[in-house]
């Protein structure tokens, strides 16, 4: 993959990227701060995307993965709820924005594949089947790991009301 | 991977998006179409992606400043206030690696500021290389090339409708930024997300930033640039002047 051809992703691809990391962070600056670190590390190394993947599949993932380690950014996590969702709870008592804060402050603690897991079913409502095409292993291994979120988070009450907020749809 | 039956399971956004990409296999693409026909959310979802696309191709940061910064090993953000922090981090790496990077100044064009204070800031990247954020005027204009990619930043204030147009050697005004061609509501400072890139047009170009108390027509503005720079009732010009020159040719 070519230089030409990260531009042609970013052009392409881009708002994927950009959108997908605001429902994630519920932030859009730092969704712009994803998109451009994922596209400096493309152009940086291009063999990043093997192509075993379709593109949009492809930024589906990295996206994912680079929202999830800001997440789990301790600093960035205290900021994000500093500056989002207290104002918000201050403003609004009512119980979406404190699950949300819950939620994303328990993704941004678990371990990268069971956080990957949680975001992909219930954050964008993903079939195991779909998940298990993105992630290149079986849909049993996804369930599995779908059980052990369940057993660590807890969460699951929190969860479609994050979906009502929009956050799937951002 | 897997095409899932789009018939009747739920759609996700990755399906549509593969779907707008055209990664979906002929039977999936059948199958959405035919639900896009009769599911009005589906299709307002679809509509909206669509939307975020266009948007995205008019405001994003170019993909050179993204080169740019990965070749200096730098992954600053680029968010609205963070475009010239970005620009200007780059600026620092290129001198430190001895880019001659010096906007020469040449000729004696007058900077003209019709009144208030300055409230414009330019910044220019050539060839992927952040040469210059001049934060500060001179008596001469700095020498811009065509295709020389230029980002604007306001101070807005308290408030305040604001956009940054040109008058190029030919006379010609152009709306620079926002891409939507009017005026936009802004506070503190403001950096436009689009940049421009310079046409071939050479000669002695000014940048006019405008700070407004209230929504002023784009006509209006261009009347008052072309009737010597005179800001109409309500509203500030900030001009930056520079000239443009061919991109010199190297000699043997």
């Amino acid at each position: 993959m070519s230089t030409v051809d990260v531009e042609t992703l970013y052009r392409d691809h881009g708002h994927i990227v950009l959108r997908r990391a605001t429902a994630i962070l519920g932030n859009v600056d730092d969704a712009r701060e994803v998109l451009q670190d994922l596209f400096v590390s493309l152009v940086q190394d291009p063999r990043r995307f093997r192509q075993e993947s379709s593109p949009v599949t492809f930024l589906y993932a990295a996206t994912t993965h680079r929202a999830l380690r800001r997440l789990r950014d301790r600093k960035n996590r205290g900021r994000l709820l500093d500056e989002k969702v207290k104002p918000e709870l201050a403003t609004n008592h009512s119980a979406s924005g404190e699950q949300l804060a819950i939620l994303r402050d328990v993704l941004g603690r678990l371990p990268e594949h069971l956080a990957v897991i949680a975001i992909y079913t219930y954050v964008d409502g993903l079939s195991q089947e779909e998940i298990a095409g993105i992630l290149g292993c079986s849909r049993r291994q996804v369930g599995k790991l779908l059980e052990k979120f369940h057993a660590r988070a807890d969460i699951v009450t929190h969860l479609n009301p994050l979906r009502s907020l929009g956050v799937a749809n951002a | 991977m897997p095409e899932k039956d789009l018939a009747s399971e739920p759609i996700s956004d990755l399906q549509l998006d593969r779907y707008l990409a055209g990664e979906l296999d002929e039977h999936a693409a059948a199958q959405l179409v035919a639900r896009l026909a009769v599911d009005t959310t589906l299709k307002a979802r679809l509509s909206e992606i669509e939307a975020a696309r266009r948007a995205f191709a008019l405001e994003a940061p170019s993909f050179a400043g993204i080169v740019a910064s990965a070749t200096k090993d730098e992954t600053p953000g680029f968010g609205l206030s963070g475009v010239f922090a970005w620009l200007r981090g780059l600026a620092a790496v290129a001198a430190a690696a001895g880019v001659v990077a010096v906007i020469s100044q040449t000729g004696a064009v007058e900077q003209n500021r019709t009144k208030g204070s300055r409230f414009l800031e330019v910044a220019l990247s050539r060839d992927g290389v952040v040469l210059s954020t001049p934060s500060t005027m001179s008596t001469t204009a700095p020498v811009f090339y065509p295709d020389d990619l230029v980002q604007f930043a306001v101070d807005a204030g308290d408030g305040a409708q604001v956009a940054v147009l040109s008058r190029d050697a030919e006379g010609t005004i152009s709306v620079y930024a926002p891409t939507s061609g009017a005026l936009e509501t802004a506070q503190g400072r403001h950096v436009f997300g689009n940049s421009t890139r310079l046409d071939d047009v050479v000669g002695d170009e000014v940048f006019v930033g405008v700070r407004c108390q209230s929504a002023v027509p784009t006509a209006v503005l261009k009347d008052g640039i072309r009737q010597g720079l005179a800001a109409p009732d309500g509203c500030e010009f900030d001009v930056f002047a520079v000239r443009k020159t061919a991109i010199p040719v190297p000699q043997p």
